[in-house]
């Protein structure tokens, strides 16, 4: 064999591969596995001291609907929430939302440490789950601490200590980067912790800051924490804006602390997403369907963002 | 009592009590090199007489009957060596044999063993690569170790990304991996993209793919082991190169009755980023190098020092303006004394005290809030063997280990500590093993290997079995079993491996085990070709894999806390191997059909499930074609795409802490790995050309990865933050041309 023929044949062989390299492209739809639609979907939250909570019922939807609103309405669902022998039916209310069902008028106060089912029927599927909400939950104090030697630099006022004042009292201003923020409580018998923060100011100014998103979000939410030690600290990585901030603590049950471990947002974060490795089924407490039905009790500290001088 | 000693002394020298020996070493005679393995035959008498060199070149026949003998000494590479020797009786005969490399014309490119050491080497999946064999495959960017070995049968790699080892169904951690004897942690630099593995200091290296012998234990898969280079006992010697990406450099020589050998590699990618960085375009700095070094002492003709080091590191470093940085570094650094000892002519043994340490260190500070991930393994190992060649027929190996961990793992947040763990587990072990041949055709091994571990206080017992049989000169059968445990875990991301951890299972988790079991048969019609088919099947259980759902600030730090344990698995499969060994045109054509399966209680629902390295059909095809002073190479390979977990749904929820944030849609995740990436496949090629320069041996080569640019598929992500938008498909390395010099002088 010539080593012209050789040549011929190595060309020959890189052209066929070329062309079959071309057919590494494909279709968006052959990236979905087998359809799973028409589970239905349940979202209720329960704060323990507040009022009964509207919730809101759908349905997956096939991957190759696109996500359309109009298929994702379960129809004709009955939606009950029961607490011992009391059951509460919930109606449609499709002004607020094509998704939300809202209790009966005047609906009780959700009470701690006591179980209660959200039932929800529908194409005669029925799905249910069960919490057990947790006992009231209140911060103890909020500092500021200085970041090298961990001193109380500032100490905040709580909603308890001023209710609305806070956001007028010049203890509640906070340096934007300075310190750590932190929230102190006891803790109490819960699986964990989630964080929640929400600028209040609407027309507030964005702060200056490297590693900005191109729009960043009022709200924010931190992954499932276990604080046994009964304190968290706020990373300046999520105030987005000078003005009031709202820094939810939620002392959360099994079904929130179990989502908000392996659900979507904690699926965030990866540098690549493990390689694919990371997007995997949350863990639902729903028997006959996906969704969240949790409580919590919550306890907040309000403080005024201001940047360094 | 006398009785029961002749009965053993008959049992181990079913020959003449009074007869003589033969022993010695068998090294290069060009550089003084030992030769692991290699085949000694003494022909003429009754049957012939034999033994295999130990892994320093020691041999031992023994009981020769009285008579004339032709010596043959064989070993791959190199010209065999005969001699003829007359044996009177009673004697103990020294003999060293110093044999000559082939012309590189002739020499065999990868092999699985010689055909004389396959006839005594009972061991299945066993594979042997050296540094020259090595070299002539075409590589992307840096010629590397654990890159060329994803190229046979029964490997895969996770990526174009990654030189870890998927080895017959196991995942990187499954895979001991051994420099001069002490265990190297995270063998990678460049996030896994190289190994650390210089290939210059390599003299060789030796791959059990499967059913391991009794020597080695403490991973459920393989093992791997490296020897890095003696030293030139000859004369002084230099080798090196540079690519585009590194310069390396090695040089050795004589030193008294021994030799030295010190060998460093280092990258040069900042003035190279310092060019891309400008006011606009924040450039990382990014290094890594290693450092081996080597120093042999002979005293006597019975005793040997060895003293080895590796020392090994990368860093990258990413700046803000806002005083926001990103910083991991890690390495290994590990040292081995070693004393060898030969007792008397059928008695060899060698002390090893070596330690290891390897640390990750992750600091983040992301706009005034710092984060902390930090682990630091260091071992202290006391370890010695003993070789005991009883007769021509049975060869006894002995051994004891005695490790002393020390694990680190913290993890912090703001400053506060969410992971703050210390453990200092022991390990202890002890190995017996023998290797029989009742007929010529016929070997036998025999050995187990009894573990305890102190966390938990687990003991466990792993026997280990070998045979092979040669049904005719040409076609040989050989069957591998054994039981494995795994001690300690990997908890890494292939995408990430800088940040790699290595944790012990506390007694709260079983430790893994595994049950190997592998035929196979060998078929040889020429010293040019050879043909083996391997089938191997294992079971596993007690698996664990890292719990994507700890929470932060979990402080609990128990193994049940941090893997999902108590995964049931099994890899079966079977490979096919055809080599063409000899002449101007030498290579493989690898084949795997290979099934790798997993099932956890508490993952996707209790189903069984792929994990994404299973690959059905593993195809290569690797060849080298020398004219003249020309070399070409070519790697052609197919695979079965990866598993990924594909969406099934659309779902709708809100975001629990957020009740301002509204409604939001995600994507539900269908079965766990229930879809297959696009196949994989590309083309290598590679030019080299020899010449002298100033009075230097030199090679400058071309290297094309990807010939054909594929962009094959690594991974799906899914957006759950935009479900409507289509997911992403990450793709692999497209076409990358690379070029560089090797010299020698």
């Amino acid at each position: 064999m010539s080593s012209r023929n050789t040549a011929r044949r190595l060309l020959a062989v890189v052209f066929i591969l070329q062309m079959a390299a071309c057919q590494a492209e494909r279709t968006p739809e052959s990236l979905f596995g087998p359809d799973a639609g028409g589970e239905l979907v349940l979202d209720g939250l329960l704060i323990v001291g507040r009022p009964l909570p509207p919730v809101f019922v759908t349905q997956t939807v096939t991957t190759g609907d696109r996500d359309s609103p109009r298929h994702a309405i379960a129809p004709d669902a009955v939606v009950e929430i029961r607490q011992g022998d009391r059951v509460f039916r919930y109606v449609r209310d499709p002004d607020a939302s094509p998704f939300q069902y809202s209790p009966p008028p005047d609906p009780p106060v959700v009470a701690p440490e006591t179980r209660y089912v959200m039932v929800v029927t529908a194409r005669d599927t029925t799905a249910r789950a069960t919490t057990i909400t947790p006992r009231r939950f209140r911060l103890r104090e909020g500092v500021v601490l200085n970041q090298e030697t961990e001193q109380v630099l500032q100490r905040l006022k709580t909603f308890a200590e001023a209710a609305d004042g806070v956001y007028r009292a010049p203890e509640n201003r906070v340096v934007y980067k300075t310190g750590f923020l932190e929230a102190r409580f006891d803790p109490i018998d819960v699986p964990g912790y989630q964080v929640g923060i929400v600028s209040l100011d609407r027309d507030a100014e964005e702060v200056d800051r490297e590693l900005s998103e191109e729009t960043p979000d009022r709200t924010g939410s931190s992954p499932a924490i276990e604080s046994t030690e009964g304190s968290v600290r706020l990373p300046w990585f999520a105030i987005y804006f000078t003005g009031r901030h709202l820094m939810r603590i939620y002392a959360v049950d099994r079904n929130w602390y179990d989502y908000a471990r392996s659900g979507p947002q904690a699926q965030e974060g990866w540098f690549g997403g493990l390689a694919g490795e990371n997007f995997r089924r949350p863990l639902f407490h729903v028997e006959g369907g996906i969704g969240l039905f949790g409580s919590a009790s919550v306890d907040s500290l309000g403080f005024i963002v201001v940047e360094e001088p | 009592m006398y009785a029961m000693r002749i009965m053993i002394l008959a049992f181990l020298f079913p020959g003449s009590l009074w007869a003589a020996t033969l022993s010695g070493f068998v090294t290069d005679g060009t550089n003084g090199e030992s030769l692991p393995y290699s085949n000694v035959v003494l022909e003429g008498g009754d049957s012939p007489l034999g033994a295999l060199s130990n892994v320093d070149g020691y041999y031992a026949v023994q009981h020769i009957p009285p008579g004339e003998y032709t010596l043959v000494v064989t070993y791959i590479g190199y010209r065999s060596y005969a001699d003829t020797l007359r044996f009177s009786g009673k004697e103990l005969r020294e003999l060293n044999v110093q044999l000559v490399p082939e012309p590189i014309l002739t020499r065999e490119i990868v092999v699985e063993a010689d055909p004389y050491e396959a006839e005594r080497n009972v061991q299945t999946g066993f594979v042997t690569l050296e540094t020259a064999q090595l070299q002539e495959l075409p590589a992307v960017g840096e010629t590397d170790l654990l890159r060329s070995l994803q190229l046979l049968p029964g490997i895969q790699a996770a990526s174009d990304f990654s030189s870890g080892l998927y080895i017959r169904g196991g995942g990187p951690d499954q895979t001991l991996i051994l420099l001069d004897q002490i265990p190297l942690y995270n063998p990678t630099h460049a996030f896994g993209f190289f190994s650390t593995f210089n290939p210059d200091a390599i003299k060789d290296m030796s791959l059990h793919k499967g059913a391991y012998p009794a020597q080695y234990g403490g991973r459920l898969g393989s093992v791997l082991d490296v020897r890095n280079r003696d030293g030139n006992r000859k004369g002084f010697e230099g080798t090196g190169g540079i690519s585009l990406i590194s310069a390396r450099m090695t040089l050795e020589g004589p030193a008294g009755n021994g030799s030295w050998m010190v060998s460093g590699r280092r990258t040069y990618l900042e003035p190279v980023l310092s060019l891309i960085r400008d006011e606009d375009t924040e450039v990382p700095t990014y290094y890594f190098y290693d450092t081996n070094a080597k120093f042999n002492q002979d005293f006597a003709d019975s005793d040997r020092l060895m003293f080895s080091g590796y020392f090994g590191r990368d860093d990258l470093n990413f700046e803000f303006e806002d005083g926001s940085f990103f910083n991991v570094r890690w390495g290994n650094t590990a040292f081995t004394g070693r004393w060898t000892h030969v007792f008397s002519p059928a008695v060899f043994g060698n002390l090893v005290v070596s330690g290891s340490k390897y640390d990750s260190y992750t600091e983040v500070r992301a706009i005034e809030t710092p984060i902390l991930f930090s682990n630091g393994i260091r071992d202290i190992t006391i370890k010695g063997d003993l070789d005991f060649f009883a007769s021509s027929r049975h060869s006894l190996n002995s051994g004891f280990l005695a490790t002393w961990y020390d694990f680190a793992y913290r993890q912090s947040f703001n400053r506060v500590d969410q992971l703050d763990i210390r453990e200092k587990p022991i390990l202890l072990s002890a190995y017996a093993q023998d290797l029989w041949q009742p007929r010529a055709e016929t070997s036998v091994r025999l050995g187990a290997r009894a573990s305890y571990f102190s966390e938990g206080s687990r003991f466990h017992a792993e026997p280990r079995f070998a045979l092979s049989h040669g049904f005719a000169p040409t076609l040989k059968l050989k069957v591998g079993a054994g039981s494995y445990r795994q001690y300690i875990q990997l908890v890494t991301t292939e995408v990430f491996s800088g940040g790699d951890v290595w944790v012990p299972l506390d007694r709260t988790v079983e430790p893994g085990r595994s049950w190997q079991g592998v035929a196979g048969l060998e078929w040889e019609p020429s010293k040019r070709y050879e043909l083996t088919m391997e089938a191997y099947c294992t079971d596993f259980a007690n698996l664990v894999l890292f719990d994507n759902n700890v929470a932060v600030g979990s402080d609990a730090g128990t193994s049940e806390d941090t893997f999902v344990s108590g995964g049931t698995g099994v890899a079966a499969g079977v490979e096919f191997f055809l080599q063409r060994r000899t002449g101007s045109v030498t290579g493989w054509i690898g084949y795997t059909l290979g099934w790798t399966l997993r099932r956890f209680a508490e993952l996707n629902r209790g189903k069984r499930f792929s994990p994404k390295y299973d690959r059905r059909h593993d195809l290569s095809f690797v060849s080298n074609w020398r004219v003249g002073r020309w070399t070409f190479g070519a790697n052609l390979l197919y695979a079965t795409g990866q598993a990924f977990t594909p969406a099934s749904a659309v779902y709708r929820l809100r975001t629990p802490a957020e009740p301002e944030a509204g409604i939001e849609s995600y994507a539900l995740p269908a079965d766990r790995n229930s879809a297959r990436l696009l196949p994989y496949h590309r083309l290598d090629l590679s030019i080299k050309r020899g010449f002298r320069i100033f009075r230097t041996d030199a090679e400058a080569y071309i290297q094309v990865f990807n010939v054909y640019s594929r962009r094959n598929e690594w991974f799906v992500q899914f957006d759950p933050d935009a479900v409507n938008v289509d997911p992403e498909v990450v793709k692999m390395l497209p076409i990358v041309p690379t070029l560089g010099i090797n010299y020698a002088f």
